[in-house]
């Protein structure tokens, strides 16, 4: 409403400087006038009335007429009932006017009410683009005005017959014709006639004012209403414009930052797949490496079992030979037993046929001795016989001396066996407990060897499994080698793609500083023109902000405003604008231009980044979402 | 084995040699002429000798009966093929062994006497040069009945007369206790 009410006053300056010049005009015409005026007074007076009732619908007329070129001018069909209700007072004040040819005012109310039509007309037809047809209309408006202004002095003439002609270019009875004005009071005469001659100035000024207004009205219909259409769009496209290419550049900027923060963190990313497959290479390698030793391992384990086997066997064998051992020793035992407790009988019979033997020598040794006695007292003839019983008694000595020998060995040999039966049993009960005690040990031997032989088939299975799981480790391994290579390809894929948006964003962030210049240029050659043409400059419809210049003075002022207000509001709402109303022509053309590169981000990873740049505003963020955000691209 | 019978074939006692022992032998060859033949036997660890001659026999110890005497050195009686005949010893010796070594039977008036000794050694040749009788010495043997001494190696040998070995009056109580 204030700016509709700020335009209108602003048309009001301008009419009332034109009607100000025009009254000028009158009032000195009318202080010429103005001796008559006072002479005609009296006659003035009288009809006076009559002139107040003219006066009315002139008003009236005017009013209708004024509404209807705002309506025109403003396209606001809210004074059409002003113009229509002001047109009821015209009506009823042509009814109530005596004297004048009902024939003339019912035309002229028709053709007030063509001219209704007519406007209407026109500008229904400017808002729906038809400006010829338009033009057509305020032409025919025109046409109808000069009826209407022709009727309304016809009109007037007959409504003022006594008083000579009616001026018919200015509507109102001139001061000329008020000559039959007969009242006697001068001063109130002279009071009448002054306030008759200002109102005749008003009057006069009016329709001057009509005039200049039809001829404004006309003009703009035909000439300032295209151009200020034009410069409407032009201002609209030159603000969204404007405010586009701002985003476009901020954008573009944080395209190119984000481009160029993923082109890093895509060669990082390179550089560790490369190490991650160096390592799985390496890891493929220790599997091989594990496989092998775990191969050789289970060869191992198998021929363990086969020598636990035969150990088991073996270790059977022992202790069965470990029984045998026993009971050989118990044999032997007894048999060197039988056989020593042999030797000593043959011993003793030794011993005992040696006494017989030394029995014999004593006997011997008796008889020799005898003898001898016997030899000797045979005496000369017993000499030889004395010498053979010397020689008996030395034999049997010697015999004696054996047999003594024989019993010595004897003994000695008793002696012998007895330390060697002891002896033999002693080392025998030792061996014996030795052999037990090998026995014993044996025994534990072969349970020991019998459990290390399930250790060792245990072992077998178990090895058997790790194979098993060692080669599907090194499968594992080598599909992820695989992979690995495929997601190097893709990385390289990726980084080449990467550099591609580089120089996009680049380029795009080029063209963006431009078109922004380039709207700079165009806002504020559009806004001149503006204000060359109109005076001032209507900002209605582009963004919430509102500017009118009043005066072609404001320009600069404009130009600071323009400065100044423009990228707080870009800041501000440049974002929500630029992807939140993709009618925009501007912006469809932008994002024409951004298809190059949102083909290879992805609409998607735009829209988050700005979510992320509006919740967070934190550039270092945004870049690692949008790496995520690649990376489960990739991934899916 | 008995001490005696080890006594008798054991060599040493008399030189602990063979050929000491042939040598009395042949000594006894040597002298022909004028040497005698005696008897060497062992008793309480001393040697002696008497002449071969003097000695009927020599038997293996007999079980002596022995005879109530007041004669110490009177064993008892034995039966000497149809003979009785009175045991006697030399020295003062234990009953207990009257049965152990050998007996010397002698010719006396009232018939066979045996002597026991320990043992019978050798019979050898000692010619009388060889035997001084004039030494007198201390011996266990009472002086009536040795003849000398005679010495042999390093052996001392006492040499007895065995028919003066028994007084009259032992004779003739033998006697009487032999036909008790």
């Amino acid at each position: 409403m204030a700016r509709r009410r700020l335009g209108i006053s602003a048309k009001t300056i301008g009419f009332n400087v034109v009607l100000l010049v025009v009254s000028v005009v009158l009032q000195l015409m009318v202080t010429d006038k103005i001796s008559r005026a006072i002479a005609s007074a009296k006659e003035q007076g009288r009809r006076i009335d009559r002139l107040n009732e003219l006066n009315v619908i002139a008003n009236k007329l005017a009013e209708t007429r004024y509404w209807l070129s705002d309506v025109a001018l403003t396209w606001d069909m809210s004074s059409i009932d002003k113009a229509k209700s002001a047109q009821k007072v015209l009506n009823a004040g042509f009814k109530s006017l005596s004297g004048v040819d009902p024939a003339a005012v019912s035309t002229t109310e028709k053709k007030i009410e063509a001219l209704f039509d007519t406007t209407i007309n026109a500008v229904t037809s400017f808002a729906t683009g038809d400006k010829d047809g338009g033009a057509k209309m305020i032409k025919d408006a025109r046409v109808i005005n000069e009826d209407i202004d022709r009727m309304i002095a016809g009109i007037v003439a007959s409504g003022t017959t006594k008083s000579g002609t009616a001026q018919a270019s200015v509507g109102p009875p001139a001061p000329g014709t008020v000559a039959e004005i007969n009242d006697a009071n001068p001063t109130d005469q002279i009071v009448d006639t002054i306030s008759a001659i200002q109102s005749v100035a008003a009057v006069s000024a009016s329709i001057t004012a009509f005039g200049l207004l039809l001829f404004c009205f006309v003009s703009q219909r035909s000439v300032v209403t295209p151009i200020r259409e034009a410069l409407k769009h032009l201002l609209e496209i030159s603000k969204a414009n404007f405010s586009a290419s701002r985003s476009l550049a901020e954008s573009s900027e944080n395209l190119l930052n984000t481009t160029q923060d993923q082109a890093a963190a895509i060669e990082e990313s390179v550089a560790a797949m490369t190490e991650l497959k160096s390592m799985v290479s390496r890891t493929a390698e220790s599997a091989q490496g594990t496989r092998e030793s775990s191969d050789r391992v289970a060869m191992k384990t198998q021929s363990g079992l086969e020598a636990m086997g035969r150990m088991v066997t073996h270790m059977d064998v022992m202790d069965g030979a470990v029984a045998d051992v026993i009971n050989s020793m118990n044999d032997m035992e007894r048999k060197t037993n039988q056989q020593l407790g042999s030797v000593a009988g043959i011993v003793d019979d030794v011993a005992e046929k040696a006494a017989i033997i030394n029995n014999i020598v004593l006997k011997t040794q008796l008889l020799s001795f005898n003898a001898s006695i016997e030899a000797a007292r045979a005496g000369q003839h017993g000499r030889g016989f004395a010498v053979v019983a010397q020689e008996v008694g030395a034999l049997s000595r010697i015999i004696g001396k054996a047999a003594q020998g024989i019993n010595e060995l004897v003994l000695k040999s008793k002696v012998d066996i007895k330390s060697v039966i002891d002896d033999m049993q002693q080392q025998i009960s030792h061996s014996k407990t030795s052999v037990q005690k090998s026995k014993a040990i044996a025994k534990e031997a072969v349970a020991a060897t019998h459990s290390s032989n399930e250790i060792f088939e245990a072992i077998a299975l178990e090895m058997r499994d790790v194979k098993s799981k060692v080669a599907f480790v090194t499968d594992a391994t080598i599909e992820q080698s695989k992979g690995l290579d495929q997601i190097s390809l893709s990385m390289s894929d990726l980084q080449r793609a990467t550099d591609k948006n580089s120089a996009a964003s680049d380029k795009n962030r080029h063209l963006s500083d431009k078109l922004k210049q380039e709207s700079d240029r165009l806002q504020s050659l559009g806004v001149a023109m503006g204000v060359l043409v109109e005076g001032s400059v209507n900002l209605r419809g582009m963004g919430r902000q509102v500017v009118t210049f009043v005066t072609p003075k404001a320009s600069s002022l404009m130009d600071d405003l323009m400065k100044n207000a423009a990228p707080g509001e870009a800041t501000a709402h440049s974002s929500e604008q630029v992807f939140e109303s993709p009618t925009s022509p501007v912006l469809s053309a932008v994002a024409t231009e951004d298809s190059a590169v949102n083909e290879t981000i992805g609409e998607d990873v735009v829209t988050s980044l700005i979510q992320k740049i509006k919740t967070r505003g934190v550039p270092q963020d945004v870049k690692s979402s949008s790496e995520v955000d690649e990376h489960e691209k990739r991934s899916a | 084995m008995s001490t005696v019978a080890r006594k008798i074939a054991e060599p040493k006692v008399v030189g602990d040699d063979d050929d000491e022992i042939k040598e009395w032998y042949e000594g006894d060859s040597e002298t022909a002429e004028d040497a005698a033949q005696y008897l060497l036997f062992f008793l309480d660890d001393s040697y002696f000798a008497t002449p071969l001659l003097s000695v009927r026999e020599v038997i293996e110890a007999q079980s002596v009966k022995s005879v109530p005497s007041s004669q110490s050195h009177f064993l008892g009686i034995f039966n000497l093929r149809g003979e009785i005949t009175g045991a006697v010893t030399m020295t003062e010796r234990d009953r207990s062994k009257a049965n152990q070594g050998r007996f010397l039977v002698f010719e006396t008036d009232i018939g066979p006497i045996a002597l026991v000794v320990d043992d019978v050694v050798a019979v050898i040749s000692l010619s009388d040069d060889s035997i001084d009788t004039k030494v007198n010495v201390k011996s266990k043997v009472q002086a009536r009945h040795r003849i000398g001494f005679t010495k042999l190696g390093d052996q001392l040998i006492t040499i007895v007369d065995l028919k003066k070995l028994l007084t009259e009056s032992e004779l003739i109580n033998i006697n009487s206790l032999k036909k008790k």
